[in-house]
């Protein structure tokens, strides 16, 4: 499978040619960083039908910023800027009506939107990957969250979802495939439990 | 490929699997290109009571009506929104010069009445998104932006 990048160069050309009314940009834009964006929104533990309704707003949003965009190659981290401050947006909604918001708290609510299905993944090896993943700790979530959309996005782009600079992305990954990796093995237990 | 890449590359599997986004998702955004106003004026997001209450802990904060401003230089409209049983319901004024508003979501437009003192109404919008459509005295057109309700 090839991973074409945002940073392909072509970038310019896909927003020009929708800014212009072209469809088919459009779609390719769409194909490019739905994906990414869906892994923020669930990166910040957002419900399957909030994180859809955020990445779809910020769809929508763009439809209306294309004939104002004055760098094209920032689409992505327009993008995701945009889902992520709706993402805290539920979430500070979440936090007015008493529900709970803690990383921590958050961690510890089971996801029903990634059940573990032994047909779905048929490979038991990716089922233990996806069972570790959801153990380790939110933030180390919501980067590799990024971090395994497809196509892969840009360090810059997961910089700015994250508020990170991005010098301390590939030490911070190192340390959440880390953490991954110590859970991987046999009685592996998270480093961090998520109801301390 | 480091290991650090082949362990990104399992979960990337793995994600796709176990979490994908759904099929609707996509077609809701690409079908979001045919909502494109050229021919209408954007009137940005001014306030929303939601955003502006980050970090607040709410006492009872979670029942009020969430409260959000859009505007032109010289256009605009304030709304209250209410949740409804059937998605939410809108209280709102706008400009003097408007004579006349819409509400549309991705899938619906409902033509809304405008009163002499600018005050428009809606009982249920579905959502999960909307904008307004104001039309002036002078034959423009301004549309919001987006906003989740």
């Amino acid at each position: 499978m090839s991973h074409p990048g945002p940073r392909d160069g072509d970038l310019t050309v896909l927003v020009k040619s929708a800014g212009a009314g072209d469809q088919d940009a459009w779609d390719e834009l769409v194909g490019r960083y739905t994906n990414l964006l869906w892994s923020v929104a669930r990166g910040y533990r957002l419900e399957q039908g909030e994180a859809a309704d955020v990445v779809q707003v910020a769809w929508l949003r763009l439809v209306e910023h294309l004939p104002r965009v004055r760098d094209p190659e920032r689409i992505g981290g327009w993008l995701v800027t945009t889902v992520r401050r709706e993402c805290l947006q539920v979430i500070n909604a979440r936090r007015r009506r008493g529900l709970p918001v803690d990383d921590k708290v958050l961690a510890a609510i089971p996801d029903h939107g990634a059940p573990i299905d032994s047909e779905l993944l048929a490979r038991e090896e990716l089922a233990d990957m996806w069972r570790a993943f959801e153990s380790v700790p939110p933030r180390c979530q919501r980067l590799l969250r990024m971090l395994m959309a497809d196509p892969a996005p840009s360090y810059q782009d997961v910089a700015v979802a994250l508020d990170m600079p991005v010098g301390s992305i590939g030490p911070t990954r190192a340390r959440c495939l880390g953490h991954l990796r110590t859970l991987l093995e046999p009685g592996g237990q998270p480093l961090e439990a998520p109801d301390e | 490929m480091s290991e650090q890449d082949q362990m990104i590359e399992q979960l990337r599997r793995a994600a796709l699997i176990a979490d994908p986004p759904p099929a609707a998702l996509f077609a809701s955004a690409r079908a979001a290109f045919g909502l494109s106003r050229l021919d209408a004026e954007l009137a940005a997001l001014l306030h929303d009571s939601e955003e502006s209450a980050v970090g607040v802990r709410g006492d009872g904060g979670g029942d009020a009506p969430r409260l959000v401003s859009f505007g032109t230089d010289d256009v605009g409209a304030d709304v209250e929104i209410m949740p409804g049983p059937d998605g939410v319901a809108l209280t709102g004024i706008c400009s003097a010069t408007v004579v006349a508003a819409a509400v549309q979501t991705p899938g619906s437009r409902v033509e809304l009445a405008v009163d002499e003192h600018g005050r428009f109404r809606c009982d249920s919008v579905p959502g999960p998104v909307l904008r307004l459509e104001l039309f002036t005295t002078t034959g423009r057109t301004v549309v919001t932006t987006w906003v989740r309700i």
